[in-house]
């Protein structure tokens, strides 16, 4: 019996000790990380996501000017006036000088078909359809002028392009210097966020009380990648995690130095910081 | 379904534990039984040798189903995970990988109570066959004498 209790005591201590050790230590610090750091990650892949298509269009930018003023033109030969296209070849033949010309018009169009296809069909056709009687006269005018330059130079029809596609246009001319840019800028910003989910702290109370929430901070980083002027900008409503928040910049302290590209001696930011429970 | 996800983990752990402070319990009993056990005590064979074997099942049978019991907490988890994915409908490939990490804790607990559990047992056996064959010994000793 003796070799009983003395087993027993002994496997007693051991595993109570251990249960302890893993309950206080372990288990608290552990589903921290977890609880927010699912979000980011999504939250990053669709960042991604839209820098790789904005970094796609301006490799195809200095054509894309072209191509769209040329799509102005296009649709309108080929829907509203199929007449027109049918006369063309026919007065090719009889009259000598549009023919170059015509000629001229329609091989620039046609190779550019499927690459206009690609992005934004939709958006140029029915815009096309209300602005029609508009285009039927500047393909009139385009007509006489030299063709190649009609194809080069957006001037001939500015102000339908400008209508029909005003957005695209203009973003299109600052992605040409702006679009790695604001990738660069981007991917700074979603780094920093992942530093921060790796560095909060669930505040323990917090969590055995089922508090959420998101707290916003403001912050400035420096060119050398300081983190200074910390301060809360959007309480979540509780204290605690507010605290956390503000802590976990405080803690992280140093960041990488600001890209040189973005060419910012500071930057002042502000940075959600989600609090969530799983 | 619940009722078994809050309950799974402390279900398993619970069992594990149990089985852990069992084998830790029997192997110092055993180790202390066999130090303080003294062979001339013993006219007969059987009796030594069901002195010797107590508890040694117990032993066994632990170090043998600890992995499957570890085994079915990882697969009930798993199980749940996917079942509350069904159940959301979103895929959230953090939520997944958490509920599948979580379920996996169960089988390396499991192992991790049956690779001493065995090792102890193969020790104890060995001392209980080397007691035997030392008991033989002094019987034909004192036999030829």
């Amino acid at each position: 019996m003796k070799r009983h209790i003395i087993g027993i005591t002994v496997a007693l201590c051991l595993h109570v000790s251990l249960a302890a050790w893993l309950i206080s230590g372990v288990s608290s610090p552990a589903p921290a990380p977890i609880a927010a750091a699912p979000v980011s990650l999504v939250l990053s892949q669709m960042r991604i996501v839209e820098q790789q298509v904005e970094a796609k269009q301006p490799e195809a930018e200095p054509a894309p000017e072209v191509e769209e003023v040329v799509e102005t033109e296009q649709p309108v030969i080929e829907e509203p006036e199929p007449e027109i296209v049918e006369e063309t070849p026919k007065p090719v033949e009889t009259p000598p000088e549009p023919k170059p010309e015509v000629a001229k018009v329609e091989k620039p169009a046609e190779p550019k078909k499927p690459v206009k296809k690609k992005p934004e069909p939709k958006k140029v056709v029915e815009k096309v359809k209300t602005s029609q009687p508009t285009k039927k006269e500047e393909v009139a005018k385009v007509d006489p002028e030299p063709n190649k330059e009609v194809a080069e130079n957006p001037v001939p029809s500015p102000d339908p392009h400008t209508d029909i596609s005003t957005a695209p246009a203009i973003a299109e001319q600052l992605q040409l210097s702006s679009a790695q840019i604001v990738s660069i800028e981007q991917a700074y910003i979603n780094a920093l966020q992942l530093a921060l989910e790796k560095n909060k702290r669930y505040p323990l109370s917090a969590k055995r009380r089922r508090q959420e929430g998101t707290s916003t901070v403001e912050f400035t980083i420096t060119k050398s990648g300081d983190i200074a002027e910390v301060r809360l900008r959007d309480s979540s409503g509780i204290s605690r995690l507010d605290e956390a928040a503000v802590k976990a910049l405080v803690t992280l302290a140093q960041f990488e130095p600001i890209p040189d590209e973005l060419e910012r001696t500071h930057w002042k930011m502000a940075v959600p910081i989600r609090f969530q429970l799983n | 379904m619940e009722l078994l996800s809050e309950y799974l983990d402390l279900t398993i752990f619970g069992i594990l534990g149990l089985m852990s402070f069992t084998v830790v319990w029997l192997s110092i009993e055993r180790w202390l039984f066999m130090r303080a056990l003294s062979l001339p005590d013993y006219q007969n064979f059987d009796r030594l040798t069901v002195d010797l074997t107590k508890h040694l099942t117990t032993i066994s049978s632990i170090g043998a189903n600890a992995p499957y019991v570890g085994l079915l907490g990882t697969v009930a988890g798993i199980l749940l995970t996917f079942y509350q994915i069904g159940q959301n409908g979103n895929v959230e490939v953090g939520a997944i990988m958490s509920g599948l990490a979580l379920a996996l804790k169960a089988t390396a607990l499991g192992l991790l109570v049956a690779i001493p559990t065995l090792m102890i047992y193969n020790a104890l056996t060995r001392k209980v066959e080397v007691t035997q064959a030392l008991w033989r010994a002094d019987r034909d000793t004192r036999q030829g004498s």
